[in-house]
């Protein structure tokens, strides 16, 4: 039977390079089709999310509008090592300002 | 009188473990700022809805003085095999990166919600995923990298895979 888990194919590969390419021609952002499969885990956060239990603080906003903000400044084309770094200031600077 | 502490602790244990699975917001609430490291359960086996969808991770790289991207490319996974139901090591890769997406969903859908988009590249699970797509080996000649990521839905003639994150582009090294 075909599993939906088995690799891409070509054509599939193919497909999605040209809807890829499609979407940045016409400045289309594709994260806007990210969606949690709320239900796909039997506990935790995602589970708390999907139920409604999982309650974001004033403090996680204000984490995220950091984290907005440092996102703005990051150059072009960063390293993994310079993502890792500036969240590292990130946690540093909101631990201090506990 | 320490055997009825005991009962006394673990009663109270279970009676905030029952009411733990009812949605009352400010049960949830309360506990939230209580219970940070979600010591009380809580389980919601495949309810309301199942997953319904595959994800894959494809990258493309580009190399030193190139304009042109090479061919999408996809994250290797350990494929499972007729003894999964013994032996089953790949699960962990697939449940990883289900995860890391789905982490990475939900802070999409916090920072929109709190009016901070574009929160989603500092989070863990993103960082998680630029992590294993730059660690998966590519051309030598590589200086750059993207990466996608590709939810693939049904089965057989009704397969359709859609790109539903699209990195920017990273440096290797």
């Amino acid at each position: 039977m075909d599993k939906s888990n088995r690799r891409l194919s070509l054509g599939e590969l193919q497909h999605i390079d040209a809807l890829i390419s499609l979407a940045q021609e016409h400045g289309i952002k594709l994260e806007g089709n990210l969606k949690a499969n709320k239900d796909l885990t039997c506990c935790g956060a995602l589970a708390a999310e999907a139920k409604g239990k999982l309650v974001f603080t004033a403090r996680d906003r204000e984490i995220l509008h950091k984290m907005a903000e440092l996102e703005s400044q990051i150059e072009s084309m960063p390293t993994l090592a310079r993502l890792v770094e500036i969240r590292g200031e990130l946690l540093r600077e909101m631990k201090n300002k506990e | 009188m320490r055997e009825a502490l005991t009962l006394l602790l673990l009663a109270a244990i279970f009676a905030a473990s029952v009411v733990n699975q009812l949605s009352i917001q400010r049960w949830a609430i309360w506990v939230a700022r209580f219970d940070p490291w979600t010591f009380l359960p809580f389980w919601a086996f495949f309810a309301p809805n199942p997953a319904f969808a595959d994800i894959h991770l494809v990258f493309r790289d580009r190399g030193i003085a190139s304009t042109a991207w090479t061919e999408w490319t996809e994250v290797q996974l350990r494929s499972s095999n007729g003894w999964r139901w013994l032996w089953n090591p790949s699960r962990y890769e697939h449940k990883a990166l289900h995860d890391m997406v789905n982490g990475m969903a939900m802070t999409a859908e916090a920072a929109k919600a709190a009016n901070a988009p574009n929160a989603v590249e500092l989070s863990s699970c993103h960082l998680g995923l630029v992590a294993w797509v730059m660690a998966s080996p590519g051309i030598h000649t590589s200086q750059s990298r993207q990466f996608a990521v590709v939810q693939v839905v049904g089965h057989g003639r009704e397969r359709t895979a859609h790109p539903v994150f699209v990195s920017r582009e990273y440096t290797l090294g």
